[in-house]
């Protein structure tokens, strides 16, 4: 065994959490990623359309015995040069971006068929799925088939089945991919509350920045094979390493309180938006394009505001990333030309704004 | 006003197709039905549970229902697995061995009928020691209806299964896997229920062709009554001696026909069911 191999062996069997370093081959290049994710936490590994982030998930679920690597969860080493665990003895979960649902079974039935699976008797299988039925909301479709439910019910199902056996990592593959755009956004936030409740690792493949801000604490970035960012989301996108990283990771995230179109922010401040409809804890999404940068308190129509002081600048090809301190601070693109003709530089004071009809709002969490 | 001039001419051009298509339709139509419908009007209607109570026509029928039943068991015990092999594992020559098995679809029956002969025959690679170690001798008796049946069916259930199990998607075992069940359990609720249709289908399909086997019959287990002669033979035989009673069986062979593409109305005839 290499010597990394043995120091990630020695880390991973005094954490608790996933290490996980795999090289998965690509058609065109070889993947090659080295993680380590404690427990209780999310990580979003993001990159485009094959870069082999599902391979990764495969590699952690057993699916694949051709990858070479070592995956070792809660110090059991289920993968290295000498051992590997089988699929089915694997204490995973996983959500496929299609779901799965077995389609001959009911929704109990595809529930609590981990359970069955992992020698429950049908008794504890029958009240444990009874409790997440309820759990998830869907005590209801508990006798349905899979064809018989909407896009956003089989997403719940899918996702109660991996999570009712208490894994120690839960997989989810573009888990809200399959769904429209508005069911997306509610399902999200369920599936936020629920994520935030559960004790293992959690990783979560997607394309989607927006999902991987919303569900997950930290985030890796993948691109041509390599990781190429790793971190929390706000240093991921305060400090994105790349311009691939800033492009892909655009956007500020902000959370408040929402009452008739005004969002009070957590962080202090408060945005005005134009959905008036949503009250309580929201989510809303800005792009750093969309921020203009002023030297004088703006008198344009933008219905936001307000002050701040520029942190840090970094170019980004033919634009520059601001990294601002302000309420709420918010990382802002300008144009090179901007920089030179409002002789923006670092530590200086400066006035944003935004349009309401810029703001993307969304409920953080199902209050129902 | 402008859409709806250019969007009428455009309507009835795709409900009237041009007559050079349209006459042959008609005819490959009549052409397939009316001997059906000859069938039905020289059936003597008042007679036909006379003919069919006759010892003769009993006897075929029975024979016929207990080897076409057997045959179509035959063909899902061998052919699931045969199925499954060909649909799920990778060997070299697979591409081969497939159309050696499809080759009875379109092989006539009395070739298949004369090989099962000379392979099972009393001096056949598999007949002569077949006879001189253990006294058996297959030709010519009900078990040769069996496998003259099966040999014709077998091809139609593999077709069948085979075709589920490539269009079947094979990560709903993935996902079973990863919920914790043994290869065992995965098969067992996993594969055979979401295959069972393409079963039931294929079995019905192989049941049907045995039922009306005759070529392959004749040869290899000849057409003695109340031993060999199942209900194709019958109506062959009756149609020199006793035409209506011929007759009469044919109408039911019809109906048993018209009784599968019911019940495989759901599953065959679904457009993709039976791809392979």
């Amino acid at each position: 065994m290499s010597a990394q191999g043995q120091e990630l062996q020695r880390q991973g069997l005094e954490r608790p959490g996933l290490q996980l370093q795999a090289q998965v081959a690509r058609s065109d290049f070889v993947l090659d990623v080295h993680i380590a994710q404690p427990r209780g936490r999310v990580l979003a590994i993001v990159g485009p359309n094959g870069s082999g982030k599902s391979s990764l998930l495969q590699v952690v679920a057993g699916l694949v015995s051709s990858a070479q690597g070592i995956v070792v969860v809660d110090g059991d080493t289920w993968m290295n040069e000498d051992t590997f665990t089988s699929a089915e003895k694997r204490s995973v979960g996983m959500v496929f971006q299609d779901y799965l649902l077995f389609p001959h079974l009911s929704v109990q039935e595809n529930i609590s068929f981990g359970l069955r699976s992992r020698g429950s008797s049908r008794a504890h299988a029958r009240a444990t799925t009874a409790d997440w039925l309820g759990r998830f909301g869907i005590a209801h479709l508990a006798e349905r088939k899979p064809r018989q439910l909407s896009g956003g019910q089989s997403q719940r199902v899918a996702l109660a089945r991996a999570l009712v056996t208490q894994p120690a990592v839960l997989l989810l593959d573009e888990p809200l991919a399959a769904l429209d755009a508005q069911t997306r956004v509610s399902v999200r936030a369920e599936m936020r509350s629920h994520l935030s409740q559960f004790c293992g690792v959690t990783l979560l493949v997607t394309h989607d920045p927006i999902e991987a801000m919303v569900l997950a604490d930290d985030i890796c970035v993948l691109d041509q094979g390599s990781v190429v960012q790793c971190g929390t989301v706000a240093d991921v996108t305060r400090h994105p390493a790349t311009e691939y990283v800033a492009k892909l990771m655009g956007l500020n995230l902000v959370s408040g309180i929402a009452t008739a179109g005004t969002v009070a922010l957590d962080s202090g401040g408060q945005l005005v938006t134009t959905n008036s409809d949503l009250t309580g804890a929201v989510l809303a999404t800005l792009r750093p394009s969309a921020i203009a940068v002023h030297r004088q308190p703006p008198q344009s129509s933008a219905r936001n505001a307000w002050e701040g002081v520029i942190r840090d600048m970094e170019h980004l090809g033919d634009r520059v990333r601001l990294d601002m301190e302000a309420r709420p601070s918010v990382v802002v693109d300008v144009t090179s030309q901007s920089v030179v003709e409002l002789g923006l530089q670092p530590g200086q004071q400066v006035w944003l704004s935004v349009k309401a009809t810029e703001i993307d709002v969304f409920k953080a969490h199902d209050e129902a | 006003m402008t859409t709806a001039a250019t969007r009428s001419p455009r309507r009835s051009r795709r409900s009237k197709p041009p007559w050079v298509l349209a006459i042959p339709a008609i005819i490959a139509l009549a052409f397939l039905l009316i001997p059906l419908a000859g069938l039905l009007m020289a059936t003597p209607w008042t007679s036909v549970g006379e003919l069919l109570i006759d010892p003769v026509t009993q006897q075929a029928l029975r024979l016929s229902l207990a080897t076409s039943l057997l045959a179509a068991g035959c063909a899902l015990i061998l052919g699931v697995p045969l199925a499954w092999v060909l649909a799920r594992v990778q060997f070299p020559g697979r591409p081969l061995v497939r159309a050696l098995v499809l080759l009875p679809l379109v092989l006539p029956p009395v070739v298949g009928g004369t090989a099962l002969l000379t392979a099972l025959g009393r001096r056949g690679i598999v007949g002569a020691p077949l006879e001189s170690l253990f006294g058996i001798t297959l030709p010519f008796t009900p078990a040769a209806v069996v496998i003259a049946e099966t040999f014709v069916a077998l091809p139609f259930l593999v077709l069948s299964v085979e075709g589920a199990l490539r269009a079947m998607d094979t990560r709903y075992e993935e996902a079973a896997v990863t919920l914790g069940a043994s290869r065992m359990r995965v098969f067992w609720r996993i594969t055979v229920p979401l295959m069972a249709p393409a079963v039931v289908a294929g079995t019905t399909l192989a049941w049907a062709r045995a039922l009306g086997e005759f070529g392959a019959t004749i040869t290899f287990a000849g057409n003695f009554p109340g031993r060999t002669q199942t209900v194709p033979l019958a109506v062959y035989t009756l149609l020199e001696t006793n035409r209506e009673a011929a007759i009469a069986l044919s109408v039911v062979l019809l109906a048993v026909c018209v009784l599968v593409l019911v019940i495989l109305r759901e599953q065959w005839l679904r457009p993709g069911a039976l791809r392979s």
